[in-house]
């Protein structure tokens, strides 16, 4: 195939190539120079553009951010800027399990006025990233009347080389300004300028997954897709395609939970940047006086063997005490469903996500919004809303 | 991470744990614990034995690891390199050819030395050997002086080879053989873990040998520049996977003044641009869905495994051709033309068609070095057909030191003689033979061969087990098991496309699109298939099929 793109110059030549090249018209060179350098322009042009615009326009660079900030934005503007918003942000056990629709409803006729509940579940998504993403929330003038946090332990090991999260939340998904956060709570700063760098210089390679997630999001393996929320309802929650799992799958699935977090649960020991984000954010939320839950998300009898329990017992002592620290006290929802909500025993099928959310809203929220609404029945005007994090 | 202990199998490590194992512990690893593990835990162990390497190697090449840490055109690293190259060579006036070569040479030994500085050496000194025995070879007149010389290259080169590319498979085949029979081996079977084979050892083997074969056939006379010579063999853009040059048409080129010729640089832009996009578009996307399923095909149905099969037919394709246009296309960019290895091998209407197509630089060499020497067509029948069996089966072990790499070879090696069986029957029936020249017996004849030979790359892999478990859930037809790891859509898609693509370069539709194109209407065809390549291209690029080779 390649032989016959070739030009007629090339294809002229003879076989033995001690013979020099069959000289070529002026004009030749001319057209050949200026498609050389006209290619060149254009991909530079291109790569510019498309880089310039990813920092301004978040659905690019990040679309999991940006796709569930647009529905809940909409979300408020349909609602009015008076409804009651509760947000909850958290990691993809969040996206599956938060059921805002189901909790609006509820809500909306408990406090007799209009309510906004979002579902801010982002996949593989822990403190740095939820400090980020609140950062980016604060900006745009989003304040919720309360907000959940998940806390997926694995994400607060202190690891070699930076937080977990490193893995997951790449630099390309940063704009510029936020780079020296991520650097400051543990990520490797070699790494993360780099990538942030050449996600500037040729987004069309860095940016591919973001770009393609967009456009032909069929052809990316969903490990590396990035329309996750974009499928989510207007309420941000998403559910599995099937409500119900083949053994076969269900066991490929518990061992593929199994081999990504067994080895981090054993040797679960919080801290490094990843706890010092969630201190930042917890912070954030005092300084701007909004109520907070910390969340440990439902998980199936056999994740929960997981942990081995002196590890567990730890865990669960540090968040009280953070708790206590800053108010924001711990809803353990470990145990509250069955093994058949889950399909591979830590994300929860449609039945489980209802029932974890209506549990939710009688036990938490519902008593929270009750009792501190009327510090919050006003809420202030977007521009004097946000109160950016910065990284100690 | 829980750490290992030395107890746990070495297969029930995950690939973290492997990473963090002393390297003295992987190299005990017995042959029976490395063929457990899986490739990701295998790459694991290779990465500690490669860093453990690297640590004893000095500074300077460590540091020439770092910045160009594998030997691929589609990275980064090679960008850099290229660059540097590039404008070094081309600020040398052009009456200073020899130290245009010699840059060429040293960057060339730096390409290499920057995967494995000592095999960039053994290299250098082969090729220096081979240069030697060729002077001596042609200083000599008396016939038995010169077959001595040749030989001494010949006997050289492949002993190179099979030491380091055969000398595992031999050797274990010796140790199962003689527990087979009763008797123990003294020695310890080899592990893939124990196998460094160089990168493109088998074509820079095959370009010496034949160069030794012409200067003794006296063909071409041995090159008098030592400099020249290494660079026909270093030559960075063919030196890991080819295409295999020959020195008559090498050799010249490399004297000749090289002139800034913007046709000739467009014309490697072309060939760059195509390759990367072969690769990273479509060779490396194929893999997405064939990799998974050759690994594990018991976890497949069938219609997964069919489809598999064709996107590794599509993958191994796009995956060579693409290096060699992109070897191609930077050889262009130097003044120099490599030979084209392939010409749309998938429209072949027979096998031999196809091997005329296929990997071409190879062929011929097998044609010209292996077959016509044994007697070629020029005898009877079954003694043609031997040699055509011994050619492909030979052809089938310089792909790989494995037993389906020598099955694959044979399937070829029946294929070529039931061809010319059929062919011969098929002339005395006018009949028959009218309805195959047709337009709808074409089809057919494209159709069946390249259903052949797709069947025949279910073997053109190192585990002949997972081979056949393959070919038996192709054939048995089953339901039970996973489909393929990506939607359906984008394999079909990609094979309308390199069909379509095939189909304008036959009608020689793209050559008339071609010559009628503005310069900026082609500029825009270059960025646009450069940004294409870069959006298509999958998490983790994959390494070339033939590097291996």
């Amino acid at each position: 195939m390649a032989a016959a793109l070739l030009p007629r110059i090339i294809m002229a030549q003879a076989g033995d190539t001690g013979r020099a090249i069959v000289p070529v018209r002026p004009s030749r060179r001319i057209r050949a120079r200026q498609a050389v350098l006209a290619g060149a322009l254009l991909f530079i042009l291109g790569q510019l553009a498309v880089g310039i615009l990813s920092e301004w326009y978040l659905r690019i660079r990040d679309p999991l951010y940006g796709d569930k900030f647009v529905k809940l934005e909409r979300r408020l503007n349909r609602c009015g800027q008076s409804a009651t918003m509760v947000l909850m942000l958290g990691s993809s056990r969040t996206g599956l399990a938060f059921h805002g629709r189901r909790v609006e409803a509820r809500l909306s006729s408990e406090l007799q006025q209009a309510a906004v509940a979002f579902n801010f579940g982002i996949p593989a998504s822990g403190p740095v990233t939820h400090l980020v993403y609140w950062n980016r929330l604060c900006q745009a003038g989003v304040k919720p009347d309360l907000l959940l946090l998940e806390i997926l332990p694995s994400m607060l090991a202190d690891g070699h080389g930076g937080p977990l999260e490193r893995h997951w939340f790449y630099a390309d998904r940063v704009t510029t300004s936020e780079v020296p956060v991520l650097i400051e709570y543990g990520f490797p700063e070699r790494a993360v300028r780099q990538r942030h760098l050449s996600s500037l210089l040729w987004p069309a390679y860095s940016l591919r997954f973001q770009l393609m997630s967009r456009i032909i999001p069929s052809w990316l393996p969903w490990q590396v897709r990035f329309d996750w929320s974009r499928g989510a309802d207007e309420c941000g929650w998403g559910t599995t395609q099937s409500q119900t799992v083949d053994p076969v799958l269900r066991d490929a699935g518990v061992r593929r939970a199994h081999a990504e977090y067994a080895g981090i649960l054993s040797q679960l020991q919080p801290g490094g940047g990843a706890m010092q984000a969630l201190k930042d954010l917890l912070q954030s939320c005092r300084e701007q006086q909004i109520p907070v839950f910390l969340v440990l998300m439902p998980e199936g009898s056999e994740f929960r063997s997981w942990y081995p329990p002196e590890k567990l017992t730890t865990l669960k002592q540090t968040l009280h005490l953070l708790g206590t620290e800053f108010g924001a006290p711990l809803i353990d929802a470990q145990n509250w469903l069955p093994d058949e909500a889950f399909y591979d025993s830590h994300h929860m099928f449609a039945a489980g996500a209802e029932a974890f959310s209506d549990r939710l809203l009688e036990e938490a929220i519902l008593p929270a919004l009750t009792r501190t609404r009327p510090r919050f029945d006003q809420r202030p005007e977007p521009a004097s809303r946000g109160t950016e994090v910065t990284p100690r | 991470m829980a750490p290992a202990t030395t107890t746990q199998s070495p297969a029930s490590l995950s690939p973290e744990q492997i990473q963090q194992l002393p390297v003295e512990q992987i190299r005990a690893f017995t042959a029976e614990q490395v063929a457990e593990l899986s490739p990701s835990q295998l790459a694991a162990a290779h990465r500690v034995l490669d860093a453990a390497r690297w640590a004893e190697q000095p500074a300077y090449f460590r540091w020439l690891h770092e910045l160009l840490p594998e030997p691929f055109f589609q990275t980064q690293g090679f960008l850099l390199f290229f660059l540097v190259v590039a404008c070094c060579y081309w600020l040398i006036p052009r009456r200073f050819n020899t130290a245009r070569v010699l840059v060429l040479v040293v960057a060339s030994f730096h390409f290499y030395a920057a995967w494995n500085a000592t095999l960039a050496f053994l290299v250098t000194i082969t090729a220096t050997l081979d240069y030697l025995f060729a002077r001596f070879m042609d200083a000599s007149e008396r016939r038995g002086v010169r077959r001595f010389w040749m030989w001494s290259s010949i006997v050289m080169n492949l002993g190179v080879l099979c030491y380091f590319k055969y000398r595992g498979f031999f050797l274990n085949e010796l140790h199962d053989l003689l527990s087979v029979v009763g008797l123990g081996s003294s020695y310890s079977k080899f592990s893939a873990l124990d196998i460094l084979i160089p990168f493109g050892i088998s074509f820079y083997t095959f370009e010496a040998i034949s160069y030794a074969v012409d200067v003794f056939q006296r063909r071409i006379k041995a090159e008098r520049s030592l400099l020249h010579f290494l660079l026909f063999i270093l030559f960075f853009p063919h030196l890991v996977a080819g295409p295999i040059v020959r020195a008559w048409d090498f050799l010249p080129q490399a004297h000749r003044i090289k002139r800034w010729n913007w046709v000739r640089i467009q014309v490697g832009v072309q060939f760059f641009l195509l390759g990367l996009f072969k690769k990273l578009a479509i060779a490396d996307r194929m893999a997405i869905f064939a990799d998974p399923v050759f690994a594990n095909p018991e976890q497949y149905n069938s219609s997964a495994i069919w489809l598999a099969v064709l996107a590794y037919a599509l993958r191994i394709y796009a995956d060579f051709s693409g290096y060699s246009d992109m070897a191609v296309g930077t050889a262009h960019f130097f003044g120099y033309r490599l030979t084209q290895n392939f010409n749309m091998p998938y429209l072949a209407t027979n096998v031999q068609e196809f091997w005329h197509r296929w990997h071409i630089s190879l062929s011929t060499w097998l044609r010209d070095y292996l077959y016509i020497p044994l007697g070629g067509s020029r005898c009877s029948p079954i003694r043609r057909n031997f040699n055509l069996m011994i050619t492909m089966l030979l052809g089938g072990l310089w792909h790989g030191a494995n037993w389906s790499y020598l099955i694959w070879g044979g399937l070829h090696g029946l294929m070529l003689v039931a061809h010319r069986q059929f062919q011969g029957w098929a002339k005395q029936r006018p009949l028959l033979d009218g309805f195959l020249q047709s337009a709808p017996g074409t089809v057919l004849r494209v159709l069946t061969t390249f259903l052949f030979v797709m069947l025949c790359w279910v073997f053109f892999r190192p585990e002949l087990t997972q081979s056949l478990t393959m070919l038996e859930r192709m054939f048995w037809i089953t339901t039970d098991g996973m489909t393929l790891p990506l939607h359906n859509r984008s394999l079909w898609y990609t094979v309308l496309f390199v069909l379509a693509c095939h189909l304008l370069v036959a009608k020689g539709l793209w050559q008339w699109l071609w010559e009628r194109t503005p310069p900026v209407a082609a500029g825009f065809g270059y960025a646009t298939c450069l940004t294409a390549a870069m959006l298509l291209a999958p998490e983790q690029g994959q390494s070339f099929i033939y590097f291996t080779f």
